[in-house]
């Protein structure tokens, strides 16, 4: 059985038990349901989510610079830390949260294997008390974001170059079949179906019943058997709002090694509103 | 809206952030388990499709024209659960009325939407929409339908159908008005307005059918055409002389109107 290209960035939760006081480790919680941090965390954890701390409020962009030096200053987090991700749903927001630090240029991240879901059902201790740390002084080094994020224009060239996209939607939205929320279209999409070309390999598929990923050898068949990639592509990934194509983005930059990925955090609530740009239906 | 519901919705509203999410996980905690004879009907049937984590929900009539209202949602999703343990501690004996028209600004006013954020609020407008749709499904005992008063009509009610003798023979049969109906097919979707879930209510006095029906959105373009074809359609039947035809927007249609299930709400009222 092969190993995963960068085995160092998956910790499992027995390294996380053994580090809980280690002062060059900051445990992050970042999570989909906002209240699921303050219900019961890893001891000395901190939350950093989604929307209320890594999101504009008003553009739809990540913060600043400024702010997510504000950020880290205040979860005692310093330019040497490593920072390990953990979350619900097997991981998304936490890969989401690695992807945004890489994109202000962290260079220590780590997401725990299993994340909240593997750590409870192992009956590890969650608790209440919110930690505090002496503030750091924090400086962003912020990276080329063209070489981890796509924009719309570049999806455009991407789609008519006919390089590969992984779509990793369940297959009902890829095929248009269900098109998020008609009623609610400030929420959803005009339009359904996919980007031409794109492939739909599920996010569910990369990981394990308990939230683990799944083996380098499971996830090569997948993405190069079943959806057809070369590790030398490149290549474009994305869902409805960008979080479980940070999964996705995580697998193929991390686990397979694949050195040319990027996630479309616009993801289908752009693509699926913009005036003109070609959509595919069916399988 | 119930009372209780009402200052529980405010409560959490006037709440900073972490006061509210607080809340949230208190009432989440107090959920009360559902009742063994429903625990195994965690189904598809009873599951809201809009919400990631598998919510479901069971309305129920109880005494004196009230209901009761138990769920469930994962311990896992505490906002989620936290929610629609609010629904349940505001509305588990309120009656049909109040929870049918159970209004979506209550995520606003609660301050959960801000919590949540935008793309992840619709699993919880989905929780919404089915009590709404499992509360209009039950017996409302104030039921005189009032939408007759406000529906124009050219023509005064004609003297056979106020005259209960002659009506009598030759009302329209309702079968007969579901079956017009269903000749009236959405340009868009090809499917017609029963099966789509679009009809809302019928009701004959005497020769007269008054019929509120909804579009699949409120921009349809095929509305107006929609609503013609509904009319001839009706005034075909035996023993119509007039059809009014009326178009509301709320409760709004949503698409699990068409399953069978949805299907049995449509009645006739």
């Amino acid at each position: 059985m092969s190993e995963y290209a960068h085995p160092e960035v998956l910790v499992s939760t027995a390294w996380v038990a053994d580090h809980l006081n280690d002062p060059k480790v900051r445990i992050v919680e970042s999570d989909e349901d906002p209240a699921l941090y303050f219900q019961g965390h890893i001891p000395g954890a901190v939350e950093i989510g989604w929307h209320a701390h890594l999101q504009d409020q008003v553009v739809r962009d990540y913060i600043n610079v400024p702010a997510f030096e504000a950020l880290c200053r205040k979860a005692g987090i310093a330019n040497d830390t490593t920072v390990v991700f953990y979350g619900d749903r097997s991981n998304w927001w936490a890969c989401y949260a690695f992807w945004a630090f890489k994109l202000f240029g962290h260079k220590d991240c780590r997401i725990m294997n299993g994340g909240y879901k593997l750590w409870k059902d192992q009956g590890r201790p969650l608790v209440r008390d919110i930690p505090q740390y002496p503030p750091t002084d924090y400086k962003a080094q912020p990276i080329d974001e063209s070489t981890i994020r796509a924009f719309r224009d570049d999806v455009l060239a991407h789609v008519q170059a006919r390089r590969p996209l992984i779509d990793v939607r369940s297959p009902k939205e890829f095929t248009g079949e269900l098109l998020h929320m008609e009623d609610y279209p400030q929420e959803g999409s005009l339009r359904a179906g996919h980007i031409p070309g794109a492939k739909n390999i599920p996010w569910s598929l990369a990981v394990n019943e308990d939230g683990t990923f799944k083996s380098a050898d499971q996830l090569r068949a997948l993405y190069e058997q079943q959806a057809g990639l070369k590790p030398d592509d490149p290549i474009i990934a994305y869902c409805r709002i960008g979080e479980r194509s940070s999964l996705a983005w995580f697998v193929l930059t991390y686990l397979l090694g694949y050195p040319n990925v990027r996630n479309y955090d616009g993801s289908w609530t752009e693509w699926g509103n913009l005036v003109r740009v070609p959509i595919e239906r069916g399988a | 809206m119930s009372t209780r519901l009402d200052e529980l919705v405010q409560e959490l509203g006037q709440a900073d952030r972490q006061e509210r999410i607080e809340l949230l996980i208190d009432l989440a905690r107090e959920l009360p388990p559902l009742p063994d004879r429903l625990a195994g009907s965690r189904d598809e049937s009873h599951r809201v499709p809009e919400c990631q984590s598998p919510v479901f929900l069971f309305v129920e009539p109880a005494e004196s024209g009230r209901i009761r209202l138990y769920a469930d949602a994962p311990a896992e999703a505490p906002t989620v659960r936290g929610f629609v343990a609010l629904l349940v501690a505001g509305l588990d004996g309120a009656t049909p009325a109040e929870v049918a028209n159970l209004p979506d600004d209550i995520l606003d006013r609660s301050g959960v939407r801000e919590i949540l954020g935008m793309q992840r609020i619709s699993g919880l407008y989905g929780i919404l929409r089915r009590l709404r749709a499992l509360a209009a499904q039950l017996p409302q005992p104030e039921s005189p339908a009032k939408m007759p008063a406000d529906t124009p009509s050219a023509d005064p009610p004609s003297a056979a159908s106020s005259d209960p003798s002659t009506a009598a023979a030759s009302t329209p049969d309702p079968e007969a008005l579901i079956a017009a109906l269903r000749t009236v097919t959405d340009p868009e979707l090809h499917v017609n307005v029963i099966d789509l879930g679009l009809v809302y209510g019928i009701q004959t006095q005497g020769h007269e059918v008054h019929v509120e029906m909804t579009l699949t959105s409120p921009a349809c373009p095929a509305g107006p055409q929609m609503i013609r074809d509904a009319v001839a359609a009706l005034e075909k039947v035996e023993g119509v002389t007039k059809a009014h035809v009326k178009l509301v927007m709320n409760p709004p249609w949503s698409p699990d109107r068409m399953t069978d299930a949805a299907r049995d709400e449509l009645g006739i009222f």
